[in-house]
């Protein structure tokens, strides 16, 4: 198989996540209907309420997810980088970060693709990544960690790794799973912010406090519900991808010993969490683990 | 009747030929242009050359034989990289071995000469020095990539009846450097 074969099948593969993504969206707002239904049964309630709040659930699922993809689509990878904290790196500063450069050139040319973005993410775990819907905008974050820890052939075989994930689509998927996860994040986002003791401070009613706090305990469940959906799809996406973007790395370097290198160096001590807390909505996407 | 017939087999295997010339063309142009990409990272090393040499002789100045060394292999590359192209890379393949070779003498040599290693400029200068190297070689493999798609397809029949009469020659290979590159640099310990 080669590369057109592997994007074209990272992008089936994608759509088939997304339906599979949209079914659980409409599974958690008739779960979401039925919760309301369920507290509100005593009450004289118009029947329509529950429906239009499980259509609320999900729409506000479907349309958080969908939002966050359009936006990495208009803005490109560097949009993740700059979620994570990371700086783009046009210029270099120190030797490592001219070599980051160089190695991310040279790549470009064994794969034969465009130079994408290089971002800086200061953290302090040796970890990397790749993002975006089109080459043409991709973007590579790579920690200072990552600059601290590997030697240059071990730097160029994560990066040779990365770029594989570019070439076969899988960044492409990657992305869109950021923005399916920030749509499951989002209601329980959403719930917290109801139960906020700020909120409950503010408006004193104690009717509306109380449907408040129902409707942010609803919310809260669900979001944990869809926190939990994120957590399984992104720890079942990625390993067969992985192992592909480490054969191809191996492809374009010509030489095995450099990611070999880097991934006993994670193995064996050298740390590659990622501090930042909007890794929760880009686990998916990192060399190694994130957490 | 038979005239019919006759022009009509003539019409097919005249389209026939067009195609197979015009793939040709994109085929041999591809080559040239894979070459050109080598091309543009050979000169960004000879033009990188003259400052590691400069640097270089404040630390080392008993080691003008593999400075020099260097500098003539230089001369020699830029001289081969004028005269080739796509058809004619055989000069420049053993002209950029030898500075290649001399280069790697000279990463032995500065083994000895911690000051040097540890010169901010010269560190610079050797990593620019490796990047380019890595793109040389991997601009060399779109190069071989490029011209064995091309031999296949005017070897192959019928393409070879076509490609002999319309004079495209085969495309030589970059063949990996000789053995006194691939082999890894001596190191004393003495």
């Amino acid at each position: 198989m080669d590369f057109f074969e592997h994007q074209h099948l990272a992008r089936r593969k994608t759509q088939q996540w997304i339906v599979l993504a949209g079914l659980v969206m409409l599974g958690l707002g008739c779960l979401g209907s039925l919760m309301v239904l369920w507290f509100t049964q005593h009450h004289t309630t118009p029947w329509a309420l529950p429906m239009l709040l499980g259509l609320v659930f999900t729409g506000t699922l479907a349309g958080g997810a969908l939002y966050k993809y359009l936006r990495y689509r208009k803005l490109g990878g560097g949009e993740i980088a700059r979620e994570l904290g990371g700086q783009l790196l046009i210029n270099a500063n120190t030797p490592e970060q001219q070599q980051l450069i160089n190695v991310v050139d040279e790549m470009a040319i064994a794969a034969g693709i465009p130079a994408p973005q290089v971002y800086l993410i200061p953290e302090v775990g040796a970890n990397a990544f790749a993002a975006g819907v089109e080459l043409h905008d991709a973007a590579i974050g790579v920690t200072q960690g990552a600059l601290d820890h590997f030697t240059r052939d071990e730097l160029q075989g994560v990066i040779a790794h990365e770029f594989a994930h570019l070439l076969n689509g899988d960044a492409r998927l990657n992305t869109a799973f950021s923005g399916i996860i920030f749509g499951l994040n989002s209601l329980q986002n959403l719930g917290r912010a109801c139960l906020s003791p700020r909120r409950r401070h503010h408006s004193n009613h104690s009717k509306g406090t109380a449907a408040l706090g129902l409707l942010g305990l609803a919310l809260v469940i669900l979001g944990s519900l869809g926190s939990l959906a994120a957590r399984l799809i992104q720890a079942r996406v990625s390993q067969q991808r992985e192992f592909l973007a480490d054969a191809s790395a191996v492809q374009f370097t010509r030489q095995s010993q450099g990611i070999a290198d880097a991934l006993n160096r994670l193995r064996w001590g050298a740390s590659s969490y990622i501090e930042h807390p909007a890794r929760r909505h880009h686990r998916h996407l990192f060399f190694s683990e994130s957490d | 009747m038979e005239f019919w017939i006759a022009l009509t087999v003539l019409v097919i295997v005249g389209i026939y030929s067009i195609a197979i010339y015009n793939r040709l063309v994109a085929l041999k142009n591809r080559v040239a242009n894979a070459f050109a990409q080598i091309d543009v990272q050979l000169q960004r090393r000879h033009d990188l050359i003259p400052n590691l040499v400069e640097t270089a002789k404040a630390y080392m100045s008993h080691e003008d034989a593999v400075l020099s060394a260097v500098t003539q292999a230089r001369a020699g590359a830029i001289e081969a990289r004028k005269e080739a192209d796509e058809d004619n890379i055989g000069a420049l393949q053993s002209a950029e071995s030898a500075l290649q070779a001399s280069l790697l003498n000279f990463n032995a040599v500065a083994e000895n000469y911690p000051e040097l290693k540890a010169d901010q400029s010269i560190i610079e200068l050797m990593e620019a020095l490796q990047s380019t190297e890595n793109k040389v070689s991997f601009a060399r493999q779109a190069f071989n990539d490029a011209a064995m798609r091309l031999n296949t397809y005017r070897e192959s029949f019928p393409n070879n009846l076509l490609a002999g009469g319309f004079k495209f020659a085969e495309a030589p290979l970059w063949e990996v450097e000789s053995q006194a590159v691939r082999s890894a640099p001596k190191v004393s310990f003495s």
